[in-house]
């Protein structure tokens, strides 16, 4: 019997030319892997909710980005590299996590004690996020709050967390959290 | 003492952002339009005016556990801007910054990260935390508009918004209060489940497409 490939979703905020960084070091043989990079134009989310009332699980916004939430429903692993600046993402990934709303369902579930949004697909994304750029230890706190805050709402399992000074040291910052 | 209220929702109208300053505004006597920050960047006239203020209150709704991405870049830029005319003000004319954020979810304590975001872009721009206010039950703001004021669900809101407009005026600090709304939560789920459920079939959609997978 034949493994399923699993799939790695990457948002990153590196640009095109980071790409063939993260090839090299993030992808592995027997991977189906999509980079989500900054290419043109990105639209901001605008709380619409047009992704759960009327074309539900997919973005109404007409750009590169609007299908976030079938990609991340489709994924085993998510991997976020992005500078962390006031403690949480860059302005891109953000963004995107934004427009990640069609992925989960408009209707509420408790996790935690807490009300969340129930899932819209059965996946458990593992998802591994990397910091970088110089940032304040309060910061940093704040950082792994809203990550673990995004991993619980999304209803992943967190299995990374790091923080390196640049982009170049991602790799040296150890395994960090696991 | 100049005070801008800034509306950090994407949305054009009919905000619960716009709600909550608007009840701020009644409590501080206030009749300036709010000042709207719904695109990724800010104007030259409205960052002039962001300058000049002695007290910034910025009201938002959470996305996915933070500050939505189009303000986010706008913080950006005014901290870009206080970095380039930050000798222009003595630190006794800092400009003090107070946070009203709703999430839709029922806790207000989900909008912590958020909270703790405005507090460290805060202090990057070297401006002064006054106060935060994280309100749960968002969806419901608009919708309790006409209760009066401490009465029903808006009792601890009303409480809460009071207190922050006291040291708005006073330009003093306040503890961070989060809080719910005075409602049950079986019945905010219940409303709000039954809201999608109306709005899906207005669109012409059957209830059990909201379940669609893309």
């Amino acid at each position: 019997m034949r493994m399923e490939e699993k799939k790695k979703l990457i948002i990153q905020d590196g640009g095109q030319e980071s790409e063939e960084w993260i090839q090299k070091h993030f992808m592995k043989q027997g991977e189906q892997t999509e980079i989500i990079t900054e290419t043109g134009k990105i639209q901001n989310c605008i709380g619409c909710f047009g992704c759960w009332v009327m074309t539900p699980g997919r973005c109404v916004l007409r750009d590169d980005y609007n299908r976030m939430g079938e990609k991340l429903g489709h994924a085993d692993e998510l991997i976020i590299i992005s500078e962390c600046i006031y403690g949480t993402y860059s302005p891109f990934v953000r963004n995107i996590l934004d427009r990640c709303l069609p992925y989960i369902h408009p209707y509420f579930t408790k996790r935690e004690k807490e009300i969340h949004h129930k899932a819209r697909y059965q996946n458990r994304l593992k998802v591994s996020v990397y910091f970088y750029g110089e940032c304040t230890p309060e910061e940093k706190e704040t950082a792994v709050k809203t990550v673990r805050a995004n991993v619980l709402n999304f209803n992943g399992i967190l299995y990374h967390i790091s923080f390196s000074e640049s982009r170049d040291t991602i790799l040296c910052a150890g395994e960090g959290m696991q | 003492m100049k005070i801008t209220m800034i509306n950090g929702s994407p949305k054009a109208k009919n905000s619960a952002s716009e709600s909550l300053l608007s009840i701020l505004k009644g409590y501080c006597n206030l009749a300036a339009p709010d000042l709207v920050l719904n695109k990724m960047v800010i104007e030259e006239e409205n960052m002039a005016e962001i300058w000049k203020s002695d007290a910034l209150v910025i009201a938002f709704p959470l996305y996915i556990d933070s500050v939505p991405s189009h303000l986010l870049r706008c913080l950006i830029q005014i901290e870009e801007y206080a970095r380039l005319h930050g000798q222009e003000r003595t630190s006794e004319e800092t400009i003090k910054v107070y946070v009203v954020i709703n999430n839709g979810f029922f806790q207000g304590k989900q909008n912590m990260p958020a909270i703790e975001v405005m507090q460290h872009w805060t202090k990057r721009c070297g401006f002064e935390f006054g106060q935060a206010v994280g309100v749960g039950g968002g969806g419901m703001i608009n919708f309790i508009k006409n209760v009066p004021d401490g009465h029903g669900p808006k009792k601890n809101l009303t409480l809460a918004l009071r207190e922050m407009a006291g040291n708005i005026l006073q330009k003093k600090s306040g503890e961070t209060k989060v809080f719910e709304l005075n409602y049950p939560a079986w019945a905010y789920k219940w409303q709000a489940e039954y809201g999608w459920r109306m709005a899906a079939r207005k669109n012409g959609l059957k209830s059990k497409d909201l379940n669609k997978r893309a």
